[in-house]
């Protein structure tokens, strides 16, 4: 029963074989089907306890279960659907889509940010400021003309 | 034996990704699940059960449990051998049940006397072969759903019964042996038509 099929199977294991298994090979256990087909090869009493157990094989074979229905198949899908508040923001799959999409903008700002030259402000000196300040207050005091 | 120990982890592993995300609310990865599973999950429920609607009572209620688990999953065995084992236990909660209330009422068998060849004798033939199931007792019953119709390995479905695999042998062999006899006179009178 749980040979590794490098022994010669004789008739009456095959039969336990046979009466429990059936006669399809995959049926049967994996350390024994070797032995078994080889027995079954080479012997005209163990094809005919093969052939036996396929008739039996045929008439069990006739009865088909039925497919499930649609409608079970929606409601075990209806049952693991999201919901929440959380649903009805994004009704259009799971949450992990639309939180990994801002997870992702959010690292690539702050690596865009990281990376990026320094800003450059021009010096125009303090000739260039006298001069703004004159265009927007107008002409400055002299308070050493004498006025 | 090293290379299907191999592939039975990698299945186990890949399962388990795959359950990882149902957790996640990935509604692909429960159609998936859905799409691999539901049709043997009721199948078995139904061999189990001889009630397409208690079969599907049995399997939506064995993916809602699946569902809650997915948050916790451990990779420990595949999807479809933890499904039947939970489709198991509650169909034999069910059968149980059902012979509390109906005091182990078989079933009816249909009529012996066929009609002409043909698909209509074939389908007499394949509710016969239902009814003597029906009759087996239901561990008998459990062993041949999972290693002849459900075609998985004797270890596989030893562990879903929680049985040994000598067991297991014995309670096909009993259960196969029961079949035949049932079924002696069809084989006798009609193997020759359908085939």
């Amino acid at each position: 029963m749980t040979g590794e099929g490098k022994e010669p199977m004789d008739l009456a294991r095959l039969r336990e074989l046979l009466d429990a298994y059936g006669a399809d090979p995959r049926h049967w256990p994996a350390g024994e089907r070797a032995a078994a087909e080889a027995l079954i090869a080479e012997s005209a009493a163990a094809a005919t306890l093969r052939d036996d157990a396929a008739a039996l094989d045929m008439l069990m074979d006739l009865s088909a279960a039925p497919a499930p229905s649609p409608e079970l198949m929606a409601r075990v899908l209806a049952a693991r659907e999201p919901s929440g508040w959380f649903s009805v923001l994004w009704p259009f799959g799971p949450a992990w889509q639309p939180v990994s999409a801002m997870a992702a903008a959010a690292v690539l700002g702050i690596a865009i940010g990281a990376a990026a030259p320094d800003i450059v402000i021009p010096d125009y000196g303090d000739s260039a400021i006298a001069e703004v300040e004159s265009l927007s207050l107008g002409p400055s005091l002299n308070l050493d003309n004498g006025l | 034996m090293a290379p299907d120990r191999d592939a039975e982890t990698d299945s186990v592993q890949a399962d388990a990704a795959l359950v990882a995300r149902v957790g996640s609310g990935d509604s692909a990865a429960c159609r998936s699940l859905m799409e691999a599973h539901l049709g043997r999950v009721h199948a078995f429920a139904w061999r189990m059960l001889g009630d397409a609607g208690e079969a599907e009572d049995v399997a939506q209620e064995a993916f809602l449990r699946l569902w809650r688990q997915a948050g916790k999953w451990r990779a420990e065995a595949r999807v479809g051998t933890w499904l039947h084992r939970v489709a198991h236990n509650l169909c034999v909660d069910r059968l149980r049940k059902r012979r509390g209330d109906i005091g182990g009422e078989l079933p009816d068998l249909p009529d012996p006397a066929l009609g002409p060849a043909g698909e209509h004798q074939r389908t007499q033939v394949a509710r016969r072969v239902e009814a003597a199931l029906a009759c087996l007792p239901e561990r008998q019953r459990a062993a041949i759903a999972l290693v002849h119709y459900q075609e998985l390995g004797n270890i596989e479905a030893a562990d879903i019964m929680g049985v040994s695999v000598q067991a297991l042998e014995s309670l096909l062999s009993r259960g196969r042996r029961g079949l035949r006899e049932a079924l002696a006179g069809l084989r006798d009178d009609l193997m020759g038509d359908i085939q």
